[in-house]
């Protein structure tokens, strides 16, 4: 169904640097192939060569060999298409798509190729019914949660009725609910006989409909597994390979206790009322300890990133929070805390990464101690290029250099490892891990349990429960 | 879009009502007729469960024209002037201003697309239209998040050149990155498929459509006639 | 790269005009102050052309093509016009706004002086809005003297500042804020986005 030979790609046809090496691989009809490797080792890129928007989409590259959909050469085919065989699910649930109401979107691809109505109508139907979204038909898609966004996008897919679904790590911002229910959905959709090929990190979910896996390193494809084969993987070996956790990885609920040995952050009382919505965030009386590296988890959407707003006093609310006795009103508080957003490119704002490090503080510093902290994180070489430039790690070390200079006390990451492969993940984890001294408070939102077991020292459940309707 | 939609004039009529309105600006009519126009609008409003629309437009206009009379006699005081001034220019575009208003409001974005593709619009104006659509609740969710980051980096606005270079860097950025991903996104979804277009969302005349505009269109050319 | 306006270019130049918009319309309403005093009326496209400038050059730079920027400004016009401002508005951009293109050719589409041209263009054709305030002024002007408030200050004022002379200053002055705009912003590009990567 489809083919992929011989083919070499370069981003930019007049560097030397090839993303893609001799890629041979192929897909048979109904079956659900898995493209696993390290961030950056071409498995994205692979993707674009299925769905054609590599050649198209991409005027300085260079593509050398074959990718046949269904015989098509998508070198001398148009993105629509192909795409008139490949759906394409991408990893963002906020950009990936055009419409604004959910049905629309839904049937966008029909009305592009000029169905009638009443058809229009049948495959919305078949489709809620399947996906069990009968509550998310026609309404505004910006209402929705993550999750619910990207099982629209997969909607959307299966509504098209195209023989090959490709999907770019769709579970890369969800949280563990809403990524089993995507395996659920999928496991649907094989059994209808589509053709799954899906490039991914995190691979419990997937696990009953997987048939084989390609493994890509540096552009080249370096093995491939079959199901069995791939799901025994000893967990050393998947190690080597800079792969996430096979096995479906628990969480490891340390026990909580505070020492009155060290600084304390005293929540005395949180109450805050989101907008628009009857429920209120309220807690009273918990106690944290300085030094530590606490993990905030719990569903998406249940206030977990309101929560460290809160906590920073990036937002006002009626809170007494004490810190090592004393209770700091929100500016104080802001003026002690740093943020390292889940997008990094909301808070990069200068032209180098020396200036963006040392941004508001710079007459605190030496230039010595900028050099050393830039050292530490392996950034020194890149301090005279725009953050902008840099790779997604890379950009997530300028904010973390940031928060080291900022001299902040309470210093909070928001899900610091979406869609990072093994290596990465483990290095910020060494760097928070690092960063930690007795002065400092650490707090990590994350849903990703292997880091979350490899990084911190207690957990914080926020449940619907902390809420008052 | 299943609601009660009988009493919702389609897109397209709000857009003529507007258009009516907006060209007679060049022509002056009676202020009764005015009046009645701004009242048979808000009556649409009403009925379309802007009840608070309603009422509030009904009651600023009459403070606008009670206010303007009333000024006119302390027109040699400078403050009193401006505010006179301003108070002068909305008066002068209420009935367009309000039946824009009104289209904005009451109109579904999908309704709206369809409407303008209906009225022929050409496919290099319908997409930009579109994508507006699209792009502007994810800037207003982006412009959070800056505004945030500079709050906790100190960047204030005592220092505005500062300021605006800085919040433009993450904005643009970030707009240029999301136009990639809907494009491909809608690529992938066949948009440049040169076949006819269907839509799932229908836009289709009924009574209350005609109600509307030429209500609109009676009250004023009566409001004409006796100017 | 081909000289047809293919999707993506049609999403960007919906994005940019979003933002465009935000800028130059925030300045206008932010300013209520100075807009509701006829004078920051009048400078209202000077300072929305200084201000825009950046989105507008970053816009030119990513689709370099015939009828983008056409279509962009135009963009202006019909929304305008849906929100209630007179037809004149749309005649008044279009005359500059095919000036503007036609420039823009002449530049091959890729030179600075060129775009910066056709921006000062742009945002004199920003004073489109004084232009209906002139359609109108009979208009009111007709009304009052029928309900017998013809000597109010407000219509002095408004003989005063809607004539063709002061409509000549605005849309110089639209003109140069423009230009000005224009190079802020090609310093911007150079700073900032050329070596960000996205263009």
């Amino acid at each position: 169904m489809l083919k992929i030979e011989n083919v070499n790609y370069k981003y930019n046809k007049n560097l030397e640097i090839k993303s893609l090496i001799d890629i041979n691989l192929k897909v048979n009809r109904n079956e659900a192939v898995l493209l696993c490797g390290r961030s950056g080792s071409g498995k994205t890129t692979v993707t674009k060569l299925i769905n054609s928007l590599i050649p198209n989409y991409y005027e300085m590259g260079e593509l050398d060999g074959k990718v046949l959909v269904e015989g098509i050469d998508t070198k001398k085919a148009e993105v629509f298409e192909v795409s008139r065989i490949v759906s394409s699910v991408f990893q963002n649930p906020k950009t990936q798509f055009f419409n604004v109401n959910t049905t629309s979107e839904i049937l966008f691809y029909l009305e592009n190729r000029g169905y009638d109505r009443d058809y229009m109508h049948e495959k919305l139907m078949e489709t809620a019914e399947l996906f069990n979204i009968k509550h998310l038909i026609g309404r505004d898609i910006f209402e929705l949660s993550g999750g619910e966004k990207q099982i629209i996008a997969i909607a959307a897919a299966f509504a098209s009725g195209t023989d090959i679904i490709l999907l770019d790590e769709p579970s890369a911002n969800l949280d563990e609910e809403k990524t089993k229910l995507i395996g659920e959905i999928l496991s649907k959709l094989k059994a209808l006989g589509k053709t799954i090929i899906i490039s991914e990190h995190r691979f419990h979910y997937i696990k009953d409909i997987i048939d084989r896996v390609y493994y890509i390193d540096k552009g080249i494809v370096k093995k491939e597994f079959s199901k069995d084969e791939f799901f025994n993987i000893r967990n050393e070996y998947r190690k080597e390979l800079g792969l996430r956790s096979i096995e479906f990885e628990h969480l490891d609920h340390k026990v909580r206790k505070t020492s009155e040995n060290k600084k304390i952050l005293k929540i005395e009382n949180i109450t805050y009322s989101f907008k628009g919505i009857s429920r209120a965030l309220k807690m009273k009386d918990i106690k944290f300890n300085f030094g530590n590296i606490i993990g905030i988890y719990g569903y998406n959407g249940v206030g977990k990133s309101t929560f460290i707003r809160l906590l920073m006093g990036l937002e006002k609310s009626k809170s007494q929070i004490l810190i090592g006795g004393k209770n700091l009103s929100y500016r104080k508080r802001l003026k002690k805390s740093y943020l390292v957003m889940q997008d990094v490119n909301n808070q990069l704002f200068t032209d180098s990464v020396e200036i963006e490090a040392s941004l508001g503080k710079s007459d605190k510093y030496s230039y010595a101690d900028v050099e050393k902290v830039l050292k530490n994180l392996n950034i020194y070489d890149l301090r005279d290029k725009h953050p902008m430039s840099l790779s997604g790690g890379q950009k997530q070390r300028v904010a973390v250099a940031s928060a080291i200079l900022s001299d902040s006390e309470i210093i909070c990451f928001d899900e610091p490892t979406s869609g990072m492969d093994y290596e990465n993940m483990m290095r910020i984890s060494k760097l928070i891990k690092e960063t930690i001294n007795d002065e400092i408070i650490i707090f990590v939102i994350s849903h990703d349990h292997e880091f979350l077991n490899n990084t911190v020292d207690e957990l914080f459940y926020i449940s619907k429960y902390n809420f008052m309707n | 879009m299943d609601k009660s939609d009988f009493l919702n004039p389609t897109p397209i009529s709000k857009i003529i009502v507007v258009l009516i309105l907006s060209f007679g600006l060049s022509f002056a009519i009676n202020e009764t007729y005015a009046m009645l126009i701004v009242v048979f609008i808000s009556i649409f409003f009403l009925a379309n469960s802007r009840m608070k629309t309603a009422i509030s437009t009904i009651i600023f206009y009459v403070l606008l024209i009670i206010g303007l009379k009333i000024m006119r006699d302390y027109s040699d005081y400078f403050i009193l002037n401006n505010i006179l001034f301003l108070l002068g220019v909305i008066k002068l575009f209420f009935l367009p201003l309000l039946a824009s208003r009104f289209l904005i409001s009451t109109s579904e974005v999908s309704s709206l697309i369809v409407s303008f593709e209906k009225m022929r619009f050409p496919k290099v104006i319908v997409i930009p239209l579109a994508v507006m659509f699209r792009y502007f609740p994810a800037f207003q969710d982006d412009r959070k998040h800056i505004k945030m980051a500079m709050k906790m980096r100190g960047i204030s606005f005592r220092n505005p050149i500062r300021y605006l270079e800085y919040i433009s860097v993450p904005i643009l950025i970030s707009a240029s990155n999301i136009g990639n991903d809907i494009s491909m996104s809608a690529e992938t979804k066949c948009i440049s498929d040169p076949c006819e277009k269907t839509r799932y969302y229908e836009v289709k005349f009924g009574t209350i459509d005609f109600i509307y505009v030429f209500g609109i269109i009676a009250l004023y050319a009566l409001g004409r006639i006796y100017a | 790269m081909s000289n047809k306006l293919r999707v993506k270019d049609l999403i960007t130049i919906g994005i940019f005009f979003v933002l465009y918009y935000i800028v130059s319309v925030i300045i206008a309403s932010l300013g209520g102050i100075i807009v509701s005093n006829p004078i920051g009326l009048m400078c209202w496209p000077t300072i929305a052309g200084i201000l825009s400038g950046t989105v507008v050059i970053l816009f030119m730079v990513k689709v370099p093509k015939p009828f983008a920027f056409f279509i962009f400004g135009m963009l202006h016009s019909i929304i305008s016009s849906i929100l209630g401002y007179h037809f004149i508005t749309v005649v008044f951009s279009l005359v500059f706004l095919t000036i503007a293109e036609l420039i823009l050719r002449k530049g091959e589409y890729k030179s600075f002086k060129s775009m910066a041209i056709a921006y000062g263009l742009l945002s004199a054709s920003l004073s489109g809005f004084l232009m209906q305030m002139f359609v109108a002024k009979e208009h009111y002007i007709a009304m009052m003297s029928a309900t017998g408030n013809d000597r109010t200050e407000f219509i002095a004022t408004l003989e005063r500042i809607v004539t063709p002379g002061t409509m000549v200053i605005v849309i110089i002055g639209g003109f140069i804020g423009g230009i000005i705009g224009a190079y802020i912003g090609k310093a911007m590009l150079k700073k900032h986005f050329e070596r960000a990567g996205i263009i």
